[in-house]
């Protein structure tokens, strides 16, 4: 079935991100590259690696991205399971197996929310003993993994 | 990637932290349990590799990548309603306690398991998840992670099964392709 329109974009992004490189520099074929140098294998295994990447894994990337270019086609921004055949059904049995528990969607739904809650207070005092007092929870915490005090 | 906790509970049972005075495991249900994991192993190849198994009688398996295809998602639900049947037919009242909770953890996993594979077919099996690809689903996602953080390279034979690997990787995604391909179209 299809996935709504952002989780495609967002698919259709990192997929060109791994076809970004060339098929010589890519991760595919430099993982086993330089792992095969520290252990000292002989062998072409750039030329061979590369080989693959290039004339087997990209071109299936790229059938792989005009499908996801046609389901874009038929997509929704809709993400809810409700929207699926005996979607509701699915969407419990799925909590179930997450949860361990039979709550209801809606009832785990609130516990989410009061989590947050109770996360961002702790947070927010944590963030103010760092002399961090402006802008909501998430801003702060986007500043610090810029800040390079912490990198 | 395709074992669930209940493959996960019967490999803990190989290794049972055992306290003084428990009897000794069920030989039935510890025979059931490693029949379940071998089942797995068998349909997951890339489990094989992570869980370090892939050596032995197993060694092919590093050759090989998982089948993302239709036909083999359903034979994982196969293989699970089978568990789960072979599971029941065992009599919980003979167990340990000990025993009794591994089997409540395997049969739970199991039946949830079970009862979302016969609720809906969306293109995986299992609840959760309903995209077989997505930004977080599919080959392009898993398989480089695979090959980079799990597939280990320590000899000429481990950089041959790499390059096997690879190439299976356009195999999989072919077969993702066509078998997925009318299923991820549906609406």
């Amino acid at each position: 079935v299809i996935p709504p329109d952002f989780s495609l974009a967002a698919a259709l992004a990192q997929m060109q991100l791994l076809l970004a490189p060339a098929a010589d520099k890519g991760s595919l074929t430099q993982s086993l590259v330089t792992r095969a140098q520290d252990k000292h294998l002989p062998g072409d295994y750039a030329g061979r690696a590369s080989g693959i990447v290039r004339d087997r894994v990209y071109p299936a990337l790229e059938r792989q991205m005009s499908l996801v270019a046609e389901m874009q086609k038929h997509a929704t921004h809709d993400a809810g399971v409700w929207r699926l055949p005996n979607g509701e059904a699915f969407y419990q049995a799925s909590l179930k197996i997450r949860t361990t528990t039979s709550e209801s969607a809606e009832r785990i739904h609130r516990l989410g929310l009061d989590l947050i809650k109770q996360h961002e207070g702790t947070l927010d005092t944590l963030l103010r003993k760092q002399g961090m007092m402006q802008g909501t929870v998430g801003a702060r915490l986007a500043a610090m993994f810029k800040d390079p005090k912490y990198i | 990637m395709m074992i669930g906790t209940a493959a996960l509970a019967a490999a803990g049972l190989r290794a049972p932290q055992a306290c003084a005075g428990d009897p000794p495991p069920s030989p039935a249900l510890s025979g059931l349990f490693d029949q379940f994991m071998k089942e797995r192993l068998d349909l997951s190849p890339m489990d094989a590799t992570s869980y370090g198994l892939d050596t032995g009688a197993r060694a092919h398996q590093k050759h090989e990548v998982d089948d993302g295809s239709l036909a083999g998602n359903q034979a994982q639900k196969i293989v699970t309603a089978s568990q789960l049947t072979r599971l029941k037919a065992l009599d919980r009242s003979t167990l340990s306690k000990a025993d009794a909770t591994s089997y409540d953890v395997v049969l739970y996993d199991l039946s949830t398991s079970d009862a979302a594979n016969r609720l809906c077919d969306y293109g995986l099996p299992g609840g959760g998840d309903p995209y077989a690809l997505s930004q977080l689903n599919g080959s392009y996602q898993y398989l480089p992670r695979f090959l980079g953080n799990q597939h280990t390279i320590d000899s000429a034979a481990d950089a041959e099964a790499y390059l096997d690997r690879l190439n299976g990787f356009d195999n999989c995604w072919i077969r993702n392709l066509r078998s997925h391909g009318t299923m991820l179209l549906r609406v």
